[in-house]
């Protein structure tokens, strides 16, 4: 309890991950989704940095979780240019009226 | 903006005395006292600090040559009879070795530190706003405030607060409570926490992190997010608009920023602000501003940036008082609209603590440090004056108040531009300058040889510049002095009440 | 009289003065021994914050507060990161993430919301069938976790230095490196290209808008 180890964090990471994940599947609007997408990013690098940690300050871990948050800047500011252009087109950024594609 | 308040502090004037020169006296006495008092404080507490640190080094060495069991920190504390062991014969009480127990623990030392920190910032706050309007006031040539406390009205600002905790605090109908209420301390926690990393003197830090300058540029970036949550939470349209200003001048400024700020790290190799402050220890010739004209473009550069991210003039365009009533604190009233101010003026100190730190020396004297060795080894009278010519909290301060001042004095001399016209200087103008720079300055590392002619070439002239520019400062401040009579009329300098 | 009041206060001030400058000669601390407790209280702390505020983003349908419990969020999973010793990391992620994705994120937001129109939630059996998923996907997560010996090396406190994920950066991980500013070059000509309108010069009705 008192001792705080890798499956501590593993376990928190698990967590944030199936909020991230409840936010996609139950958010009809496409911000909302976007914040369930950062949450379940957050949970892989606090993953990362976690096992970083507890095998032996491997750096590899660190070094992994970077990229993810430099992927996770470019993925928001594409997902946001995408929003604006949806909502350029349909006035709404309801991901389930976008169904224009549908054949 | 603040003027407003001097109406009612009159009042609070005209009851504190009778005759107004015998109340005078006493008040400049108070607050010259308080200042020695708050001084004074806090030499005891460095001195006790020190004193501990002693005992728990010397109790590890014990530890060391004697195998005896760890006794300090949370492994077990040292005792009050140990305490007493250590202490000099004439202060062998134990009331003394009381005192000094609590102190050999990190979570009090942090504790106090926090408590001096906030207390540092809640004065400088409070004074920078006199200041504020005190410059003003002088530059439109007025007195500004003059009443309360007696002396240059050095209470004006302690006046303000009192009447701010007292106002009504209003949420407007169809406001989000919640954020509303929640957006002031967003803006000014962030910019308190930047104060852990920031040093003060090479051991005068709370947190002497690796990365203490990413952390502090963090915690600025933070503060955006603050002001945008405000205006959107006013429910108000001119508050909205403050809030969409700030946060596409945050995107357009922090990336010049950014570039400005890479060109000192580059020269000292480490985001430790310890450190960088350090290297420059050795005289004002080695401050990274006078060290190549790259160097000395990008203090220019990370200045102006830094103007932006503080909101001030001639950036001011989230609460441009002339267009948005005052933008998104268009709504906030009593002690939350005291809270954006505190953050404002407490990030004015920290953009300008980043700029010593990394730019003109940290806490390091402009005098060449050889002058002072002969001091150095003296004895406490020598000591003393070596500490205060030569390094310290106090240099740093005092930097950094000179810092300030430049930005109250561009504030009240600059027009305020336009919106489109900030995001083309900062995006059109000054991102592609910073790229040059920052490429300039790679290749001055890679090519100039570091005390090769060039390098020395560069640096006495941007020295002499440095030098010129001061001189030129204060010369012009004494000519103004002198000739205040003309340039200010007697009526301001003799006739006016507590003038 | 008064004048000698005022240099003696004067002197006072400076001495006092200078004997704060000395006090600045202070040796430097030892170093701190790593308290479990304390690490236990920050740990259980930050993740009640990171996993509140998630919690707060999946019920609460306003976007703006959304935004405010994602900071909060991003900031509790920094604090971990400056408890798992990787201060470098927890930096980048409050300078990227809180200070700039999410200034992002609220541009979206406000460009985008109008207040009321929109239903924010799926229907509600569709909401009770992502929870089962969830919680299942939950369940299943922790049997793995807690069923497999992790092989875990003794943890130093020390934590790593800029200098050394910098050199991991430059020599064992240049490809990615490099692919990855490549990709933000990409994704700032993308989204400059997806939110250009056509036949319209931007800068000019940018300006109007602010």
């Amino acid at each position: 309890m008192w001792t705080i180890g890798l499956t501590h964090y593993l376990i928190l990471a698990a967590m944030l991950f199936c909020i991230g994940v409840a936010v996609i599947v139950t958010k009809r609007n496409a911000i909302g989704i976007l914040f369930g997408v950062e949450l379940i990013l957050n949970a892989g690098n606090l993953n990362l940095v976690a096992f970083s940690r507890y095998r032996g300050a491997d750096i590899a871990g660190q070094v992994v979780a970077m990229f993810g948050i430099v992927l996770a800047a470019a993925e928001a500011a594409i997902a946001v240019a995408i929003v604006v252009n949806l909502y350029n087109a349909t006035a709404t950024i309801d991901v389930d009226s976008a169904t224009t594609l549908r054949g | 903006m603040a003027e407003s308040h001097t109406r009612s502090a009159y009042g609070t004037a005209r009851q504190a005395g009778g005759g107004r020169r015998s109340s005078r006296r006493p008040a400049a006495l108070i607050f010259f006292g308080a200042v020695v008092a708050v001084v004074l404080f806090v030499w005891a507490l460095a001195a006790a600090f020190e004193y501990v640190d002693g005992l728990v080094v010397a109790d590890s060495h014990r530890v060391a040559e004697t195998g005896e069991i760890v006794r300090t920190r949370f492994g077990g504390p040292l005792t009050t009879a140990e305490i007493v062991d250590y202490l000099p014969e004439r202060l062998r009480f134990r009331p003394v070795s009381w005192l000094f127990w609590p102190l050999q623990f990190s979570l009090v030392r942090d504790a106090i530190a926090v408590t001096g920190l906030v207390g540092f910032v809640s004065v400088f706050t409070m004074y920078a706003i006199w200041w504020e309007r005190k410059v003003a006031a002088h530059i439109q040539s007025r007195l500004g405030p003059m009443r309360v406390g007696g002396w240059h009205g050095w209470a004006q600002s302690l006046a303000d607060k009192i009447k701010l905790l007292t106002k009504e605090d209003l949420v407007p109908a169809g406001a989000d409570r919640i954020l509303y209420r929640l957006a002031p301390y967003m803006a000014f926690t962030p910019v308190l926490l930047a104060f852990v990393a920031l040093p003060f003197g090479t051991y005068w830090v709370l947190r002497n992190l690796d990365v203490a300058l990413l952390f502090v540029l963090a915690m600025l970036g933070i503060e955006v997010i603050a002001v945008i949550v405000a205006g959107w939470a006013s429910n108000n349209k001119w508050s909205l608009y403050g809030g969409m200003r700030e946060a596409s001048q945050m995107v357009a400024y922090e990336s010049p920023m950014g570039l400005a700020l890479l060109v000192p790290i580059m020269l000292a190799g480490t985001l430790n602000l310890a450190a960088i402050g350090d290297q420059q220890q050795a005289g004002f010739h080695m401050w990274v501003v006078f060290r190549n004209p790259f160097a000395a473009v990008a203090f220019v550069l990370y200045f102006v940036a830094a103007l932006a991210s503080c909101k001030r003039a001639p950036f001011d365009l989230p609460e441009a008082e002339s267009e948005l009533v005052a933008g998104f604190m268009t709504e906030y009233s009593g002690f939350r609209w005291g809270v954006f101010f505190f953050a404002e003026y407490t990030s004015m100190f920290v953009v300008s603590g980043l700029a010593t730190t990394l730019f003109l020396g940290a806490w390091y004297s402009p005098l060449p440090a050889g002058w002072g060795e002969a001091l150095a080894g003296g004895g406490v009278v020598a000591r003393a004056a070596h500490g205060l010519l030569f390094s310290g909290p106090l240099w740093f301060i005092a930097k950094c108040v000179a810092l300030v001042y430049v930005q109250i004095w561009l504030r009240w001399t600059l027009p305020r531009v336009r919106i489109d016209q900030v995001l083309y200087l900062f995006v059109q103008v000054l991102l592609p300058l910073g790229m040059v720079v920052l490429l300039g300055n790679t290749l001055w590392v890679f090519l100039v040889p570091e005390d090769g002619i060039v390098a020395v070439v560069a640096n006495t002239l941007l020295c002499t510049a440095g030098v010129i520019v001061a001189a030129a400062f204060l010369g012009v401040a004494v000519v103004a002095r002198a000739r205040r009579y003309r340039l200010v009329g007697s009526l301001a300098v003799d006739h006016l009440p507590g003038a | 009289m008064r004048h000698a009041l005022r240099w003696i206060v004067m002197a006072g001030v400076w001495s006092a003065l200078a004997g704060t400058a000395w006090g600045a000669e202070a040796p430097v601390p030892p170093a701190e021994s790593s308290s479990t407790i304390l690490e236990a209280i920050a740990f259980y702390a930050m993740a009640a914050v990171a996993l509140l505020s998630g919690l707060a983003i999946l019920v609460s349908r306003n976007l703006v507060r959304n935004v405010v419990c994602l900071l909060a969020a991003l900031g509790a999973v920094a604090g971990l990161y400056f408890l798992l010793a990787a201060n470098l990391l927890g930096a980048i992620q409050l300078i990227v993430y809180a200070g700039g994705t999410l200034v992002l994120i609220t541009f979206g937001v406000m460009l985008t919301s109008r207040p009321g129109s929109d239903r924010q939630l799926v229907r509600g059996w569709e909401r009770i069938a992502g929870g089962v998923v969830c919680v299942t996907l939950f369940i299943g997560l922790c049997m793995v976790l807690l069923c497999t010996e992790w092989a875990t090396v003794a943890a130093s406190a020390e934590p790593t230095t800029v200098a050394a994920v910098g050199r991991a950066l430059l020599t064992d991980y240049l490809v990615p490196f490099e692919l990855a500013s490549v990709l933000l070059l990409v994704m700032l000509i993308g989204a400059a290209y997806l939110v250009r309108r056509d036949g319209e010069s931007g800068a000019e009705d940018d300006a109007d808008r602010c």
